[in-house]
């Protein structure tokens, strides 16, 4: 039997626990303090009959903008799969951030190669790919960064952007390239990706 | 003290020139312009400190601390001496030391509000609230408008348990505070704090005042709604309560704790001893919810907890189970594992079970439902009987279900899994480590497979199988053991620990356990880097619960199973036993191919400083360092002695504590045990132990011995304690296990040679005895008596675990 609630101080060993047996990306015990003593309110746990974590989602407010709900981590232990645990965890981490911290989308980095994960985000959740960010992973895989919008009107703004970021941005090219139609040059497309950084807590 | 000569302006310059050096990290020159002035100025301070800081930077911590220790003794009332002093110990560690030079710095500067914020932390971490609480008064005078000052003297005030103050200072501290200080989510926390002070005062009115008048402003509501629910079962308010738990269900179905609150709201404590009453008020309870709610797993669950008639139980649990084994979801057995201590629960999912094999068998169909099922329906149904027989210990039955599901489905790695714990629960580790490697095979990408396979790689004393597992997922350019102490990866340094204890390296075991020990400590650092982050949202509840927690940072299962095998490491290092267990020579898989290692140096990451490489990885050196052994064992028992109810912990603290002569701590030990468990075996084999110890002792005081053989009710000389033997058992009647048979043969095998035959029969009568492990210790510490005994209790063992790897006949090579 598998209970989903709050995450309590005394459930951070056992995510901790949780994520080296799960997950690549793991981190010291301070970054989970660190989320904990910043944002209590919007992580979660499940817990089987003996008390054990079996699942976990570490959320957070991104720190360059406290309008993005992030999150850090997910898992749960393969033996309690196909219960919904990771659907679960999400929604409650998912209604947390938008009414304690009033966000209004919540993003998330994947694995390429991690399709369960993804089709779990994507299908599941309805998270959209934002962006592919290079070699975002230690040992230089790509990540989707995916993002989930928790207030429509919010996500049809955004959309609404983008659509203009790319009007301007084809027109601009198409100056530009009027201009410098005889001289052709190389284009750079380098997408900069932010590298994690897991030990340092800012 | 030389009169201090006048510094010229050219040697002032160079001073603050020495600083700028420092900051830009120059530091043999800064080091060069030091020695230039103290030639001249042998007292100055600046460039004394400078020194000391320079040196230490410079990785010649011991020049530095000496430096710094002369500059203290030479310059006593000089602050900055003090505190140069304080800072080198505190980069060392040595938190305790470095608390009483930051003091004295203090103490000859006593405006300097620097030091004291320095000062602060380290009495945290030490506990030391009384001077804590001090600090903060005084820092909160010279600097009234920081924040961090005033929530410091709050948490000290509550951690005190002065909750009284604690609010007081808040409540004002909240006044000094401007509007937009306490916006969002930084309101809520304000209040919030303040409800769970009231809460922890019993001032439940004024609590559910603040929760009442600021529902609007909270924006936690998951917190507020529950305390509220909580403050009302405090007032008895029952109704009121069952609205608030109806609330968060709306919001959660899945969260158990709300449950055990709603059946509280309902006047049902526990679900153990239910009445009829009670039961129908849970029944139509759940079939309220279960109609609200009807995708909720838990909910579905509850009712099997509590139902007490077997039809309607045996009705709810077909119900409960179908969709599991339609959807072959592998956890139902797990799901359903917390109620196997009840032998018609046991006996109901035995019947269902073959029951439903039968009806796949035959119509493809579950009980109570006409839908066709797949094929795969029978796979998942064969792999609970597996797992059920597994439980009940029936491992034939559990063996023929698991292999009729592989032959069904052989590609399925969850049946692997299972067919490892069964080989394990049988102790033979060496097919359980075969059967999850299979697992593995099946999905090498899968971590959790690699991780729980290197486990029991190590379970099965193969730590190089288990590195080779581990090098395809750690990080490549650090060492298996830089990683996994890096992550504080605690079950690997346990386990890898637990591997060289049993086979007798116990330097390397205590090495590792260390590692524990070190993580634990660096747990217990990480208090003292949040004081001033907390202000941020104002997160003062989750404050105090983190340093709460840190009070009892050693109370988790990791490490208290760690600790105890840390202290049979050093009880086994004095007592030299039978190896359990030697380490497999090759491994079962090899590494993959390495790239050559270009290891960089490892740097700490807050110093800057290099680690230096372990040149002493086997722990040899180390060991040989220790003056008593025994001192660190009853370290490490400090710990885990704490708030326990172990009886193995306090049957450790006896054998230290007999060796240690600590005689009266043996029997405060002793009383424990009885306490917890007054048939214990392990009570009757420490006391016995005590005894003969202490007649051996001829320093022993005769208040000492006194009390010892007034705990015993026997007298120390053989006869008597023979005697008694036959009184122990028999008094215990139909109490009397395997266990308590082999402790009596054992102390009868040691104290009367001649009575082997006695010995033999009680220790050989192993009727009844289920615990592989608990023998391999037996067997273990019998090796310390008899050689001849520990053999034939091998055999014994061997046909009572025919497949367990510890008790197979010894093979010659």
């Amino acid at each position: 039997m598998v209970s989903i609630r709050p995450c309590q101080i005394g459930d951070l060993m056992s995510m901790q626990n949780a994520n080296l047996t799960c997950l690549p990306e793991n981190y010291q015990m301070k970054y989970y303090l660190y989320h904990f003593l910043t944002w209590p309110q919007t992580s979660f746990v499940a817990e089987d009959d003996k008390g054990n974590v079996v699942g976990y989602v570490l959320a957070k407010i991104d720190e360059n903008d406290p309008k993005r709900g992030h999150i850090t981590s997910l898992a749960v232990l393969r033996s309690q799969r196909k219960l919904g645990i990771a659907t679960k965890l999400m929604k409650q981490a998912e209604v947390a951030l938008l009414e304690v911290f009033d966000a209004d989308c919540v993003s998330l980095h994947v694995r390429k190669s991690n399709r369960a994960a993804f089709s779990l985000y994507h299908e599941v959740l309805k998270f959209k790919i934002d962006e592919i960010e290079k070699e975002y992973y230690g040992d230089k895989e790509d990540a989707y960064s995916m993002v989930l919008y928790l207030k429509p009107e919010v996500e049809e703004e955004k959309e609404r952007e983008k659509q203009l970021e790319k009007i301007n941005k084809a027109a601009k090219e198409s100056i530009e390239a009027a201009k410098r139609s005889n001289e052709p040059q190389p284009v750079s497309n380098v997408i900069h990706g932010k590298k994690k950084n897991v030990k340092k807590i800012e | 003290m030389a009169p201090t000569k006048e510094l010229t302006n050219k040697e002032i310059t160079a001073i603050k020139n020495i600083s700028k050096l420092f900051d830009d990290k120059k530091y043999s020159k800064g080091l060069k312009e030091c020695n230039t002035i103290l030639k001249n100025h042998p007292d100055n301070p600046d460039a004394s400190c400078f020194k000391s800081l320079i040196l230490y930077n410079l990785e010649q911590q011991y020049d530095a601390r000496e430096n710094a220790l002369k500059t203290t003794k030479t310059l006593p009332t000089n602050s900055m001496a003090w505190h140069t002093l304080g800072y080198i110990y505190k980069l060392d560690k040595n938190y305790i030391d470095a608390a009483t030079a930051f003091k004295n710095a203090s103490k000859f500067n006593k405006e300097s509000s620097q030091i004291l914020k320095e000062l602060a932390p380290l009495q945290l971490y030490s506990r030391d609230l009384e001077g804590l609480k001090e600090t903060y008064a005084t820092l909160l005078k010279l600097q009234p408008s920081y924040k961090p000052h005033w929530t410091g003297l709050v948490t000290t005030y509550h951690l005190m348990g002065q909750t009284k103050p604690a609010l007081s200072v808040f409540e004002r501290y909240l006044d000094t505070l401007e509007d937009k200080d306490l916006s969002g989510v930084k309101q809520t926390e304000s209040i919030l704090y303040r409800c769970m002070l009231h809460y922890e005062l019993e001032e439940y009115d004024q609590a559910l005042e603040l929760l009442v008048n600021n529902e609007k402003k909270i924006i936690d509501k998951l917190w507020a709604i529950s305390k509220h629910g909580d403050i009302l079962l405090k007032k008895g308010d029952l109704a009121a309560a069952e609205s608030k738990f109806r609330d968060l269900i709306k919001l959660n179905q899945d969260d158990l704790s709300i449950h055990k609150k709603l059946w509280e709201s309902k006047n049902i404590k526990s679900l153990d001893n239910l009445s009829d009453e009670e039961i129908s008020t849970l029944v139509s309870l759940y079939k309220e919810l279960g109609s609200l709610y009807p995708k909720s797993l838990l909910i579905q669950k509850i009712p099997l907890l509590f139902l007490k008639d077997k039809q309607q139980f045996r009705e709810h649990a077909v119900f409960y189970t179908k969709n599991f084994l339609s959807k072959g979801i592998p956890s139902l057995f797990n799901n359903l594992k917390c109620l196997y201590n009840n032998k018609e629960k046991v006996e109901i999912f035995s019947q269902l079970f073959l029951d439903q094999l039968q009806s796949l068998k035959e119509k493809q169909q579950l009980l109570g439902s006409d839908e066709k099922e797949s094929p795969s329906t029978i796979l998942w149904c064969l792999y609970y009987l597996a797992q059920h027989y597994d439980r009940t210990k029936d491992f034939s039955t559990s063996l023929s279900f698991i292999n009729q599901a592989i032959d069904h489905t052989p590609t399925c790695l969850d049946l692997y899994v299972v067919k490892a714990k069964l080989y394990k629960h049988q102790g033979d580790l060496q097919k359980a480590y075969e059967e999850y490697d299979r697992a593995r095979n099946l999905d090498l990408a899968d971590r959790y497979l690699n991780t729980k396979c290197a486990l029991y790689a190590l379970r099965n004393n193969d730590p190089d199988t288990a590195e080779a597992i581990f090098s395809l997922i750690k990080d490549e350019t650090q060492t298996l053991l830089f990683n996994i102490q890096e992550f504080q990866c605690i079950w690997y340094e346990r386990e890898l620990g637990k591997a060289y204890l049993r086979a007798g390296d116990n330097a390397r075991a205590i090495k590792l356990f260390n590692l524990v020990d070190k993580n634990h400590l660096e747990y217990l650092e990480d208090q003292m880097d949040f004081h001033n982050h907390i202000n941020k949202k104002l997160t003062m509840r989750s404050y105090i619960e983190f340093l709460r927690w840190e009070d009892q940072v050693y109370q988790n299962k990791p490490y208290i199973a760690t600790g105890k095998a840390h202290v049979k490491a050093y009880l086994n290092h004095q007592n030299k036993p039978e190896v359990m267990a030697p380490l497999k020579k090759v491994p079962a898989i090899k590494k993959p191919a390495t790239k050559p290692a270009q290891l960089e140096p490892k740097k700490d990451p807050n110093t800057g400083l290099t680690i230096p490489e372990d040149d002493d990885l086997n722990g040899k050196k180390f060991l040989v360092k220790q003056v008593n052994l025994m001192d660190s064992a009853q370290l490490i028992l400090d710990n885990l002695l704490k708030n326990t109810n172990d009886i193995e912990i306090y049957s450790l603290a006896c054998q230290v504590n007999t060796y240690q002569k600590k005689y009266l701590l043996v029997l405060k030990s002793l009383a424990k045990i009885k306490s917890i468990d007054e048939n214990s075996p392990c009570y009757y084999d420490n006391l016995v132990n005590l005894v003969i110890k202490v007649s051996e002792d001829k320093e022993v005081s005769a208040i000492v011995k006194a009390a010892v053989e007034k705990q015993a009710t026997f007298s120390s000389d053989v006869d008597s304690i023979l005697v008694y033997n036959q009184t122990y058992l028999e008094k215990l009647g139909d109490n009397v296990t395997a266990q308590h048979r082999f402790v009596v043969g054992k102390i009868i095998a040691k104290l009367s040679p001649s009575s082997l035959d006695k010995a033999l029969e009680l220790i050989l009568n192993v009727q009844g005895e289920t615990d592989w492990k608990q023998c391999a210790d037996n067997l273990q510490s019998l090796s310390l008596v008899s050689s001849e005994l520990s053999s034939k209790y091998r055999e014994k063992l061997h046909q009572q675990f025919p497949i367990a790897n510890y008790f197979q006949p010894k093979v010659e090579n």
